[in-house]
This record gives structure tokens, sequence and C-alpha cells, in this order.
């Protein structure tokens, strides 16, 4: 029984995981965390409905066009966020919360507050591996979460690119001087960012359905697992998802589903006094 | 000098002769805004913490002073007590949470909302849950303050008094410790200051602002929800601060008019919750960008144009 609490408890914090992958990488270099990031993956993702449900498009095409937006609203945001960027945190967070209240309206504006479903590519039926009975679309989103962090792993590791990147994330004044140009590292990491959060969105989609507010709370979570995983760390991101989603999991089970949201919280809380470093983080010097 | 300050005070307390109704109530909530301003600005404007989570105070002081006015507790009581339950929890959850720094100090104070928001939805037979409660008018003696233009008399003595009371505090050694914090704990730390002490006393002192504004919210609309009191509340009292301007008692005041107008005057346009949060954002978004000092860097600005 309890195999069974955890296997939903992974399915439910590969969700977490897959936000807080795109949190991460765009902090990573730019030291903002999003709080609109819920807002452009739900953004993407009635885009890709109105693709692919009103317009009759193939579900793939409806991927595409979501990831297209994503990349656009990424570089939109990395051209507004730029100028502040030495600004006093004050400033970044109320930007990324003015930026959530704006795509928010957008969304509100132009689709309206019904629910609708999303297309599902998957069958509905639960699959029983060995007992364990897990719908395919969980199942495709724990795929896709192992084939990003493996993706990631292998771009910035073996690829120019992903050195720039790293190289950034590091020491951002070293890169310049080695000719590693910033701007464009920021651009990438908010286009790849976002295109994350426009995946996210539509996996998640078929399971929460889509509408307007679908990404709020979620997002809180996203950071939660962001945080836990240990916020500078991409397979901290995957990490702190899954042992947030179990956790929750487990305790909801245990103890029922109302304080579920604030136990997640809770967790956070007792991590950053414990260890603000996260799970799988390394100790964060602040400079003066 | 101090003579010409009857001129604006004459025309604050005539203010409910010409404004009734729906104006007099959105000036009452402005005040009641302010006082939230005025406490944050302390926290985050002055000593540079910053704070997601304020919806709990506010919920945890309008509880407060709903359920002693209820029990019989004179009003003159129950209002510093709602302050007081504001700023006992924050001293509790402080202690804790403000060994933290800048952005993990932000996620935790996120949590406090949120939980402090699940564990009065939960306390359904406390708090009604999603039905909320009413809460009486408040009485001072015999006087009883049923409508909002005589409740404005009430939120216009609070909020002079908190702001001078605010104002002293800046000017103390307190207030020149939180303004070294916001600049770096480890030069104030280095100076000598007690980085931890002054850290949790602007906390707690924000906290009280807020646990009075929400008492002050409970009897003013005479029915609380805590579905109310969430995560956006909070950032909306943030926001008050970035537009108003940061470490400044009439930046609060300014802040507090914006927040609160700015809905209402879009109420009426259709699509209406939509336009009020692209406009709200978008203006937040300006201010910040363009105005990161607030409205009141903006205003300092043109009297230096002026000026030549």
């Amino acid at each position: 029984m309890i195999l069974q609490v955890i296997m939903s408890g992974i399915a439910i914090g590969a969700i977490y995981a897959l936000l807080a992958l795109g949190i991460v990488l765009i902090f990573k270099t730019t030291l903002v965390l999003n709080f609109a990031h819920g807002e452009v993956a739900m953004l993407t993702t009635l885009f890709a409905y109105s693709i692919i449900v009103s317009l009759g498009f193939p579900y793939w095409v409806g991927v595409i066009g979501a990831l297209v937006l994503g990349g656009i609203l990424g570089i939109l945001s990395d051209l507004l966020v730029r100028p502040l960027l030495n600004a006093p945190l004050l400033s970044m967070v109320g930007l990324t919360i003015a930026m959530f209240f704006v795509i928010h309206a957008i969304g509100g504006i132009f689709w309206g507050y019904q629910t609708w479903p999303f297309p599902n590519p998957f069958p509905e039926k639960a699959v029983d591996l060995g007992g364990l009975v897990v719908s395919p679309i969980h199942l495709f989103i724990i795929f896709v979460l192992l084939v990003l962090g493996g993706v990631l792993f292998a771009v910035l590791n073996f690829t120019t690119v992903g050195t720039a990147f790293r190289a950034t994330c590091q020491d951002r004044r070293a890169a310049l001087l080695m000719g590693i140009s910033s701007n464009r590292v920021f651009a990438i990491s908010w286009a790849a960012g976002c295109a994350l959060g426009a995946i996210s969105g539509i996996l998640i989609a078929p399971i929460i359905h889509v509408q307007v507010n679908m990404m709020v709370v979620i997002l809180l979570k996203a950071f939660a697992a962001a945080v836990l995983g240990g916020i500078l760390s991409l397979p901290g991101a995957i990490v702190g998802g899954v042992v947030l989603g179990v956790v929750e999991n487990i305790f909801s089970f245990y103890c029922g589903t109302e304080f579920q949201d604030s136990i997640a919280f809770l967790i956070i809380i007792l991590v950053l006094l414990v260890r603000p470093q996260g799970i799988l983080g390394s100790p964060v010097e602040i400079k003066v | 000098m101090r003579i010409w300050w009857v001129v604006p005070m004459g025309i604050l307390f005539a203010l409910p002769l010409f404004f009734r109704g729906y104006y007099i109530y959105v000036i009452d909530l402005v005040g009641i805004y302010v006082v939230i301003g005025l406490g944050l600005n302390l926290l985050t404007g002055y000593c540079g913490q910053l704070s997601l989570g304020h919806a709990a105070f506010f919920a945890l002081g309008a509880f407060t002073s709903a359920y002693l006015t209820i029990g019989g507790v004179p009003f003159l009581v129950a209002l510093p007590a709602a302050g007081a339950a504001g700023a006992v929890m924050a001293y509790l959850v402080g202690i804790p949470v403000l060994r933290l720094r800048l952005i993990f100090l932000a996620i935790s104070t996120v949590g406090l909302g949120i939980i402090t928001h699940d564990v009065l939805y939960n306390l359904k037979g406390f708090t009604g849950g999603a039905d909320g409660m009413t809460v009486p008018k408040p009485k001072l003696g015999p006087l009883v303050f049923k409508s909002d233009e005589s409740f404005f008399y009430i939120v216009a003595v609070v909020v002079i008094f908190l702001s001078f009371l605010l104002g002293n505090i800046t000017r103390t050694k307190a207030g020149r410790a939180f303004l070294a914090i916001r600049e770096s704990e480890r030069a104030a730390t280095a100076a000598g200051i007690d980085v931890p002490r002054y850290k949790m006393l602007a906390f707690v002192i924000s906290a009280f602002y807020t646990g009075v504004a929400g008492g002050l919210y409970a009897h003013l609309t005479a029915y609380i929800n805590v579905t109310a009191f969430d995560i956006l509340l909070s950032v909306t009292f943030l926001s008050m601060i970035i537009i108003g301007g940061v470490a400044s008692i009439p930046g609060s005041i300014l802040g507090a008019i914006f927040v609160v107008v700015v809905p209402e005057a879009l109420r009426d346009v259709p699509g209406a919750k939509d336009i009020q949060a692209l406009v709200y954002g978008l203006l937040m978004g300006f201010f910040i960008i363009f105005l990161p000092g607030g409205l009141v860097s903006g205003f300092s600005r043109l009297k230096g144009i002026f000026k030549k």
C-alpha cells in the first residue's frame, strides 16, 4: 500500500520537478526567481489548446506552437528584466510579480475563466505495473522528466552553449572576460526556461484541465521543490520535486488532505533552516 | 510652524462631510491599507527584509478583534489586542525564520502566509471557513460607530497616531539600525549593531501594525472570510510599498491610495477583473522600471525640475 502512495507521490512530484527545472534554469544564470513562470506555462498551454482544439491542428503542432510562444515570452521577459539585474531584491521580486499579473490578465482576457479538458495523447486507463497503478500520462511525465534531465546534462556538459551557461553561472565576470556574452546566455536561459514551462503546462493540462488559474498553486509548490532540492541545482530541482511529491502524498494519505499545502511549506521552512542550500546544493555564500 | 498642521488636519476631519457612502468606504479602506503600508515599509523599506506573508498577520488581527468584540471586550482594548496577536505570532515565527537571508526569507514568508491561511480555513468552527463570520460594529462607550462615515474617524485617529509613532521610531537608534541592516547586514554587525534583535523588532512592529489594520478591516466590513486573506493579498501589500516608495511615510500613503483606488476605479469596466489585473501589473512594472523609488521619488524629481 505504501508503495502505491509513493508511486503516486512520484507522479505528482514529477510535475513539480518539471516546473522547478524551468525556474532553476533561469535562476542559475540570471539570479531572478521568476514568479511568473507558472503563468507563462499557463499561457503557452492555452495557446496550444487553441491550436489543437479550436483550430483543429494535430497535437504536435500545438506543442511546437507552445514551445515557440514560450521561447518568445522568455526572451521578452529577459529584455524586460535586464535593466534591473543590479537592482535591490524588492524590485526584482516586484517585477516578476507584475509580470504575473499581466500574463494572468492576458490569459483571462483572451480565454476567459472556463475550464476545458486538454487532449490527452495517451489512453485514460490506468496501467498496472506489478501491483502499482499508474496512469499513462503520469508515466509519460516521469519519462519526459528523465529524458529532459539527461538532455540538459548532455547539453550542459558536452556542448559549447552548455559550457558558456555553466561558466556564467559560476562567475559571470570571469566568463565575460573569457569572451562569453552574458546577454546571450541570459537570453538562452530565459527562452529555455520558459520553453520548459511550456512543456510542463502541456503535460500537466490533461490531468488538471486547462484554465487560467491552473498554475497558481502548483507554481508555489514548484518553488518549494526547487528550494528543497537546492535552488541552484538542476538535478536538485528533479530530486526536490519528487521528494516533495512523495512526502506530500504520504502525509495526505495518513493525515488527510486538508493541510497538504501547509505541509509542503512547513517542509520548505524546515529545510531552509537546517540546510538552506537544499538537498543537492552546495553552501551558498552571499556577498556582503 | 506647528500651527500649520491645523489646516490639513481640519480638512482631514471634515472629509466625511463631503464624501459619503461608497466614497467614504473607499477612504476608510485606504486608511487601513496605509497602516499596513507603514508597518511593511518599516520591515521592507527601512530594514530591507522581504515579507510575502503579511496577510497572515492581517487575518490574525481581524479574527482576534472580531472574537474579542463579540465576547464583549471593549473596542479600545480589542484593537490593540489584534495588533498584539500579530506581534506575538511574528515573534514566534521570527525566531527561526529571520535567520534566513534575502530570497529564502521571502519564500518562508510565503510559506507562513499559506500555512496560516490553511490552518485558519480548516478551523471552520472558529473562523467559519468558506462561509466567513460576521463582526459587530465597534463601540466606544455609548457611541456605536455604525456608519462608514463615523468609522472614518476611528481610522483617521489610528492612522495619525501610528504614522507619528513610525516617524519617531525611524528617528531613533533603532531606525538607524534598520537602515544599516538594509544596506549591509555584515557591515551593521561589524559596527556593533545587534542585527537579529533589530530584525525581530522590525518584524514584530510591522506585524503589530498589520494586525491592527486587520482589526480595523474586520469592523469596517462587518464580515470577514478567511479565503480573502491569501498570498495575493500579501503580494498586494508588498506592491503598495513598491509603488508608493520604500522607507517613506508619504510613500506608504501614496501606495495605499494607489492599491485601493486603481482596482476600485476600474471596477465598472467590462472584463473588470482582468483589466484591473492588467493595468495594475503594467503600472507596477512601470514603476519598478522607471521609478524604483516609488511615487514619492517621482514627486521629488518633479520638485527638482521645478526648482530649476
